[in-house]
């Protein structure tokens, strides 16, 4: 198993085996309020091997920030064989996980994904909205 | 012997208690086991089959879908049917994601 690419996006969903990403690439979120709480989305993509096939597995995924872990949680994975495998064939797997992150102070922010040992970390900032540089008009 | 053993993952419905993994199976009514880990899970469920059963066991494990929509955050049933043409074949997916934030 590896997780070969994870991102955060405004939502996901899945269909087919495949991954349909809105708004992907954040990397800060602006929250007026603090304390406060920011939503949003991890989507990524993992890679079985054939023997990983027809079995139950655990996700486990959490947000940490100035060293501690501020939410967590966890599911299942299970794909099956498809009918036709192609010899040496891995499998991509498409996730989504819909996260809701309390927000205590501004600054940094990870979200661990693992799936029994496969990992990914996908950094985000929180930022107040008063430092958000838009563009110029006109 | 081989146990079909289906398995589930559940929300507390607290959110200070993280989800729990539980098993189940037809070959033995009434048996279930839990853990609060899918490995843990699987290491119990192996030995008390084995205990009741009086012989080794190889389990079987299947997750269950808990909803059959395949879509965020929900367990996407097998869609093990047509897919359009040009595009990638189905996939047999359960996700079951996230039951809890805990």
């Amino acid at each position: 198993m590896e997780i070969v690419t994870a991102l955060l996006c405004d939502s996901a969903s899945t269909r087919e085996g495949l991954l349909h990403v809105l708004g992907g690439g954040i990397t800060r979120l602006f929250a007026p309020e603090i304390p406060g709480a920011v939503g949003v989305t991890l989507a990524a993509m993992a890679r079985m091997d054939e023997e990983e096939l027809d079995l139950p597995h655990e996700v486990n995924f959490h947000v940490e920030h100035n060293g501690e872990i501020v939410q967590q949680g966890m599911g299942g994975l299970q794909v099956n064989r498809p009918d036709r495998l192609e010899d040496g064939e891995r499998l991509l797997v498409p996730l989504v996980i819909p996260i809701g992150v309390p927000i205590t102070s501004y600054g940094r922010y990870a979200v661990v994904v693992d799936i029994e040992g496969a990992r990914q970390e996908v950094e985000f900032w929180v930022l107040h909205p008063d430092e958000q540089v838009l563009p110029p008009i006109g | 012997m081989q146990i079909d053993l289906e398995v589930h993952i559940e929300a507390t419905g607290d959110r200070d208690e993280p989800a729990v993994w539980w098993a189940e199976t037809e070959q033995v009514p009434g048996f279930s086991a839990s853990a609060p880990h899918l490995a843990e899970l699987l290491e119990r469920t192996e030995a008390a089959l084995s205990d009741i059963l009086g012989d080794e066991v190889t389990l079987k494990p299947n997750l269950t879908p808990v909803e059959s929509a395949d879509s965020p955050g929900s367990a996407g049933a097998p869609n093990g049917g047509a897919s359009d043409e040009g595009k990638q074949p189905a996939r047999n997916a359960v996700r079951v994601f996230p039951p809890a934030l805990v």
